[in-house]
């Protein structure tokens, strides 16, 4: 067994040490405290090696070994990573003291993260493949590098998961730096948590971790219908060849191996991301391509045949009971009312609410969305009356945020039966030439998964508009066809038969009837036969 | 050939006179040469819509047609007093036949063909397309006459049980005249009515055309007394009704 590389480490350790002092010495405070940080990774990774023997001892089959080698990278790992944030922030603000130092201590660190891979190969892991070179950002060259990869398109959220506290520090600066806003957790159960209470884009996830590790976070992910399109990319450790093909398998976008690469985690991220929005892209039109299909069936299945049925139905009161059901059921209003158009007035002939099990008339509880006055200025604000002078829907998705309308007569219903109105639609009834017929109004509409009461919504408001049209429609032609059976009953004309004959004989059955009757055919005669007299 | 209209009601009332004078207007904005015969003694109204004072009134239609002057002398041309400017011309023969006069004459053998060929002399004489002749209300025997002689005949009713029933009476007896065309017109129709279920019901009950369903309007009723309606106010929607009505007729 190789022996393990403890003066390097104590070397890395003293030359850190001699840079934190120097940052501190010249008062460069964020240098000088994310240097404390890498002297604590330092430190961590001295007691580690001290107990390896021990460690080694105690490991038992692979997974023992695997994880005792993870542990010794974690902390070889937050150097590397401390250190080229401190290198590229005070680069940033042209501040080229630590530079040579740092690149140093970069150098000394890689290479002892090298000297642990080997030494695992023989000691601890299999057959470890590196599955990505870590020496990209080597040289002072990856910084160019990494700023020739656009920023501006890769925005959005990242949630970070690692039980370390300082990796995960790491990854939220550096995530940071690149303009994502980042959101922690420090376990799988906490991610889930995160994922569904936020808006995260892309999830990076730690394999090892207590609580919940990262191939049951996967797992739960993958799982759930709604969050089965959240990328994940798996934070692996170079010696993990076989975890990052179980997460694939499992559903993982990608994997970062640890160190990471600024560049590639850039680049990892910002695929996924473009990959999200092509999903959620399609997603959307997925959802809009069902929607106009509901609409079309809605029109073509629903209102169209009912349409139809209220231009059939011979009886006012059915036809309007059924418009208002129909309507209702479209929706899923808990409640409607019609309001008939009479000489300037809108007639509420019927109100229904199924949760306060409300059926009236015209007639019943009149102060219940009473009937009003078109012309009254005071009562012009109200919704209904807005639909009917205006002629056009008025779409409450919040009926406690309307400005310059009168709710008045809606908050006196919610008091009346401590009834919430929330939503609410008022359509106007018109005859084909534009004449208005009448207004219908609808209330709370409901979610038909769950019932929760939801604003009408532009493709419910534009399925109840085309309802509302035939209503108008089949209404005013019921009207008409009143009237005229009204006006045929008052012209009833009636002949006496017997009479007409005895009065018509008494002419006809006389000699001078006769005689004219004679002259008129002749005269017809000779007309017919071309002769003038 | 000239053409007999004759206009009849059973009842008096109906607008009659009124209808007779828009026809005429119309017809002679058509450019025909129109005479007006009013035989309607009992309330004479023709010559008020034609503004012809009865001082103005010599001769008379009786007295053409027993030959105690010529036709010229009995005719009034009033083209000038229709209210407007038209093609044609309308001539007034005013009636001063007493009632009864003609059918004791006809009663004690006197030919009834003679008033028929009067009327050909009128329509020659004055060389007129169109003869419309103003009847008397009821089916006395010069109606009858009028009537028999008559290439069509268009009964006015207004929409009450009475005018039905006399309605019913008069086409039928115009139908054992042969009368070759019957056409009814619907006057003072309430405003209740639809005018169309209106013409339908009419043209169903009686079994001819009815070429005109007019509406009733006090108001219009206060206009039209004062003259002829379609030359005074041709843009209103009684005209329209007027003028279809005159079309009607023109093309019998």
């Amino acid at each position: 067994m190789t022996t393990v590389p403890v003066e390097s480490v104590w070397r890395l350790r003293q030359a850190i040490g001699d840079l934190r002092r120097a940052a501190e010495r010249a008062r460069a405070e964020a240098v000088a405290a994310d240097l404390r940080k890498v002297q604590a990774a330092a430190d961590a990774l001295l007691t580690l090696l001290e107990q390896l023997p021990q460690r080694l001892a105690e490991a038992r089959g692979v997974d023992g070994r695997r994880a005792l080698r993870h542990d010794l990278r974690t902390p070889i790992n937050q150097v590397v990573g401390f250190c080229e944030l401190i290198l590229e922030e005070t680069e940033d603000t042209g501040d080229s003291r630590w530079a040579p130092a740092l690149a140093g201590i970069l150098v000394d660190a890689r290479d002892l993260l090298a000297q642990v891979d080997r030494l695992g190969v023989k000691a601890l892991v299999l057959a470890p493949e590196r599955a990505e070179p870590a020496q990209a950002s080597q040289s002072g060259g990856w910084m160019a590098l990494s700023r020739t990869i656009e920023a501006a398109d890769t925005r959005g959220t990242i949630l970070v998961v690692d039980d370390n506290r300082s990796n995960r520090e790491l990854l939220e600066r550096r995530l940071r730096r690149d303009g994502f806003d980042v959101l922690t957790a420090e376990h799988g159960g906490r991610a889930l948590d995160v994922i569904r209470s936020k808006s995260v884009d892309v999830v990076l996830l730690d394999i090892m971790m207590p609580v919940m590790d990262g191939y049951q976070t996967l797992e739960h992910l993958k799982a759930d219908p709604d969050l089965r399109h959240l990328p994940v990319i798996m934070l692996t450790s170079l010696d993990e060849a076989q975890s990052v093909t179980r997460c694939i398998e499992r559903g993982a976008e990608d994997h970062l191996p640890r160190p990471f690469d600024p560049v590639l985690l850039r680049a990892r991220i910002g695929s996924s991301l473009e990959r999200k929005r092509v999903r959620d892209r399609e997603r959307r039109f997925l959802e809009r391509i069902v929607a106009e299909k509901r609409r079309a069936d809605d029109l073509l299945h629903g209102v169209i045949p009912i349409g139809v049925e209220l231009s059939a139905e011979r009886d006012l009161d059915r036809l309007l009971e059924r418009l208002l059901h129909e309507a209702r059921r479209f929706c899923g209003a808990d409640g409607g009312a019609l309001y008939l158009h009479q000489h300037d007035r809108l007639e509420r002939v019927l109100l229904q609410c199924g949760s306060l099990k409300l059926r009236a008339g015209g007639a019943e509880e009149p102060e219940d969305r009473p009937s009003l006055q078109l012309g009254a200025r005071a009562e012009a604000l109200r919704p209904v009356a807005k639909a009917a002078l205006d002629g056009v829907t008025v779409d409450l998705p919040d009926v406690h945020d309307t400005p310059g309308l009168d709710m008045r007569e809606v908050q006196a219903f919610d008091r009346r039966h401590h009834y919430i109105t929330r939503s609410l639609v008022a359509l106007p009834l018109r005859a084909v030439d534009g004449q208005l017929v009448g207004v219908l109004e609808l209330w709370n509409a409901t979610r038909a998964t769950d019932g929760e009461v939801v604003p009408f919504g532009k493709g419910m408001v534009e399925v109840l508009e085309s309802l509302s049209r035939l209503a108008g429609v089949a209404l005013a032609s019921y009207h008409r066809e009143t009237e005229l059976r009204q006006r045929i009953a008052h012209l009833e004309i009636r002949i006496d038969e017997v009479n007409r004959r005895r009065e018509v004989s008494q002419i006809t059955e006389t000699d001078y009837f006769r005689k004219l009757r004679d002259m008129a055919q002749k005269i017809r005669a000779s007309t017919e036969s071309g002769v003038d007299h | 050939m000239a053409k007999i209209i004759s206009i009849h009601s059973f009842r008096g009332g109906t607008g009659k006179s009124n209808t007779t004078a828009n026809l005429a207007a119309y017809l002679a904005s058509k450019g025909q040469r129109v005479g007006v015969i009013d035989t309607d003694i009992q309330s004479p109204g023709l010559h008020v819509l034609f503004a012809l004072d009865p001082s103005e009134v010599g001769k008379a239609l009786n007295d053409f047609l027993w030959g105690r002057c010529p036709i010229e002398e009995a005719a009034y041309d009033v083209t000038d007093r229709l209210g407007g400017p038209v093609d044609g011309r309308v001539f007034l023969i005013p009636s001063s036949i007493r009632a009864g006069e003609i059918t004791r004459v006809l009663r004690d053998g006197y030919d009834v063909s003679l008033l028929h060929d009067g009327l050909q002399a009128l329509v020659r004489e004055l060389e007129l397309d169109t003869l419309l002749v103003d009847t008397h209300p009821g089916l006395n025997e010069e109606t009858l006459l009028s009537i028999a002689v008559s290439n069509a005949l268009v009964v006015i009713l207004r929409p009450d049980q009475q005018d039905y029933q006399g309605t019913g009476v008069t086409v039928e007896v115009a139908r054992s005249l042969d009368v070759p065309e019957i056409m009814l017109v619907v006057n003072k129709t309430p405003s209740t009515f639809d005018l169309e279920d209106v013409r339908s019901r009419v043209a169903q009950i009686y079994g001819c055309d009815v070429a005109a369903v007019i509406p009733h309007s006090d108001e219009l009723m206060t206009l039209a007394s004062a003259g002829i309606f379609i030359m005074r106010y041709p843009k209103l929607p009684l005209s329209r009704i007027y003028r279809e009505l005159g079309e009607v007729v023109r093309n019998v």
